[in-house]
């Protein structure tokens, strides 16, 4: 009679140790085995895969740019699903009116917060898996440029992290259904309104889970001063946070404030130290931008000497070849030429088509080229400043249109260069309404032809013969006094006549 | 017996997380019409699109009905009681578009507003709508319990975010500015008209 009266000896901490570990290890199966998550990881690959085979991808990466823009898509399609996979598990029991009986078993509540937040894991390394596929896969490109910044790589599964322990959080707040996916959406909303997507300078930035890199164009490595690290220490600290209120919401002890204050303050370390302003690279943004000459290493094929910042030396060789492309067409003896890498890395305003006269200005000698490569639109501008420069011999032309025949002979030798550079040409025409403007998002070196002048040289690119046709002509074509109508009737292409009057260009 | 059907279907549906979502909904288009930076009618569009979608999220658990298991034995139609549950969606979705158009154009900053192309939104809207009662119907009758909201509310998500991703030649969602974007309405209008005529099977073919 007193035997049954006796209490059952309470579960030891090894016990509920070892019971907490078996239900994460279902729980992170099922985790990775829940449709909405293989469904993220397709999604989240699917993109890529497509431009890969469409062959619309762009061969020449620059991998420390990508390990920072591949992080948008990855929160929001990984870290979404997260959110909503250890939300529903979190919830299950309660679905399915079995959360009445846990108090006759092993494990308490708090326990039990505890083996879903490790199946967090799961998803948060499916992330790392599925990043470094995407990465490792760029950085076998031969075109890639620079380096995959390893600790940018890490903010990705943490922030996934983050969201399956928001999840989790969720659940112990509130048992409806609605709230995850509705939260999901919520968070992609506030991803697109705020500094999250695209480039921002905005200070805050820092305290979102993703850092954005500042300017719109990649940056050579060591001009890249993302405090990837101690953001890292910030992002882990806020999933410790979020996993002792999740804990500490299931009823744990005392020891989880322990926890909590700790967790606090590695999430405060990392956010405040995060904000220092580090004065040689700022100091170093504004010599690569005014001077590259002094940062840059130089190699010379044939004639011509290419001047790269550091990382970007495998671009070359495809710059040469788009050079040589053009240059075939030109009967003109241009002396040695230069092509200078050029970065706009101190802060300015972010418009698309930046005024000539804030460019900052250096080494007029040399062909301007910019950060990015393969992309289509960097071929035809880099092709464009190539042909300005065979056709008048001068530097760019600041923001004067290149105009009558000249601009009609540019936009003929960018379009006959052939392959990437013509697509880009087209992708230019399409965008331009009332001149073919050619820019990249560097930002150098903007050369505009009016569309009188850029529809006759399209026009020849269509015409048999073309090709001896400027070789004979070429002293005319190229002189400043022949205007577009002339350069019709030489080639005999259709003349545009006169532009509207709202569309007209001061040349 | 409609209508005799309407009040007992009004109070058994779950309405709690579907004006839950529409009220995130709104607060998801109050925050940038709060803010006094302009936005450009491409992002309120997307604004606009992603509210829609927590709308339509929230509308999934209307078809939710944990009585399935009883209600096989009642003399009403089956059928009946789900198309009143659709019905009721497409009301309150209606009433709650309206209020977010309203918030929208008050809140947008230097006359955006009139860049908008509401129709369109409109379409793309009650489309997403219609695919999550869709999804809400295969769901009720798959689900043994009659509750399919769990499965079906990540679906929709799951689908839209796959939609957002289509390469451009095929892209649904494009700015208001965008050449193709009275085509791209031609296939929404398609897929309204799929999706209701699913809609109908799926609820028709019931008891």
């Amino acid at each position: 009679m007193t035997a049954t009266l006796t209490p059952a000896p309470a579960a030891s901490t090894v016990d509920r140790r070892r019971a907490m570990l078996a239900l994460a290890r279902v729980e992170a199966v099922r985790q990775l085995r829940s449709p909405v998550t293989i469904v993220a990881a397709v999604l989240f690959l699917a993109p890529w895969v497509y431009g890969w085979a469409a062959g619309t991808m762009n061969e020449f990466p620059v991998l420390h740019e990508e390990s920072v823009e591949v992080q948008f898509l990855a929160m929001l399609v990984l870290g979404n699903a997260a959110l909503i996979t250890a939300n529903f598990a979190a919830l299950r029991p309660h679905r399915h009116r079995v959360d009445v009986l846990f108090d006759v078993l092993l494990l308490p509540t708090a326990w039990r917060t505890g083996a879903l937040l490790l199946a967090v894991l799961t998803p948060t390394a499916l992330a790392l898996v599925l990043l470094g596929v995407r990465l490792g896969a760029l950085a076998l490109l031969p075109g890639a440029a620079g380096q995959v910044l390893l600790l940018d790589v890490l903010i990705v599964p943490v922030v996934v992290a983050l969201f399956g322990v928001l999840g989790v959080l969720l659940a112990r707040l509130t048992r409806s259904a609605v709230v995850a996916p509705v939260v999901a959406l919520f968070l992609t909303s506030c991803a697109f309104i705020g500094p999250v997507g695209g480039s921002s300078t905005e200070r805050y930035r820092l305290v979102l889970p993703i850092v954005t890199p500042e300017f719109p164009y990649p940056l050579p490595l060591d001009l890249f001063g993302r405090p990837a690290g101690r953001h890292l220490v910030y992002v882990v600290g806020l999933v410790a946070v979020l996993a002792v209120l999740a804990l500490a919401r299931s009823g744990a002890r005392w020891r989880v404030w322990v926890a909590g204050a700790l967790a606090t303050a590695v999430m405060l370390t990392g956010a405040i130290t995060q904000f220092g302003v580090d004065d040689s690279l700022v100091a170093a943004r504004r010599t690569a931008t005014e001077s590259p000459a002094s940062v840059q290493t130089c190699r010379t094929l044939d004639d011509v000497e290419y001047c790269v910042f550091d990382g970007f030396e495998p671009w070359i060789e495809d710059w040469d070849t788009v050079l040589r492309d053009v240059r075939r067409a030109a009967p003109v003896a241009a002396g040695p030429l230069t092509v200078r890498q050029r970065v706009w890395a101190t802060p300015h305003s972010s418009t698309v088509v930046p005024d000539p006269a804030d460019i900052p200005p250096s080494d007029p000698a040399a062909i301007p080229i910019g950060t990015e490569w393969g992309d289509r639109y960097a071929e035809a501008t880099f092709a464009a400043a190539v042909s300005y420069r065979l056709i008048t011999g001068e530097p760019s032309p600041g923001g004067t249109p290149v105009c009558g025949s000249r601009g009609a002979l540019l936009v003929w030798l960018v379009g006959q260069a052939g392959g990437r550079v013509t697509e880009g040409l087209r992708l230019l025409d399409e965008s331009g309404t009332d001149a073919l403007e050619f820019f990249d998002s560097d930002g150098f070196a903007p050369l505009a032809v009016p569309t009188a002048a850029a529809d006759a040289g399209l026009a020849l690119l269509t015409k048999p013969g073309a090709a001896a046709l400027v070789r004979k002509h070429w002293a005319e074509l190229a002189a400043p006094t022949t205007d577009a109508d002339r350069f019709a009737a030489i080639v005999g292409v259709p003349a545009a006549g006169p532009a509207p009057a709202g569309e007209r260009v001061p040349c | 017996m409609l209508i005799a059907l309407v009040p007992p279907i009004v109070r058994a549906a779950r309405t709690g997380p579907f004006l839950l979502a529409c009220a995130a909904g709104w607060v998801l288009l109050a925050i940038p019409a709060a803010l006094t930076t302009t936005i450009d009618p491409n992002s309120l569009t997307l604004q606009l699109r992603l509210a829609s979608v927590c709308a339509a999220v929230g509308a999934v658990f209307l078809l939710d009905d944990p009585a399935k298991p009883t209600t096989l034995v009642v003399p009403a139609r089956k059928w009946m009681a789900t198309a009143l549950r659709i019905a009721l969606g497409f009301l309150l979705a209606a009433l709650w578009w309206a209020v977010a158009v309203t918030i929208v154009l008050v809140g947008a900053e230097d006359g955006v507003g009139g860049d908008l192309r509401l129709a369109g939104t409109a379409v793309e809207s009650a489309t997403i709508l219609a695919v999550a009662l869709l999804l809400g119907v295969v769901g009720h009758r798959l689900a043994e319990r009659g509750v399919g909201s769990t499965a079906a509310a990540p679906t929709l998500l799951v689908l839209v975010g796959g939609l957002s991703l289509l390469p451009r030649d095929a892209a649904l969602f494009v700015g208001v500015g965008d050449p193709a974007w009275a085509d791209v309405h031609d296939r929404w209008a398609v897929l309204l008209l799929t999706a209701c005529a699913g809609l109908m099977v799926g609820a028709g073919t019931q008891r």
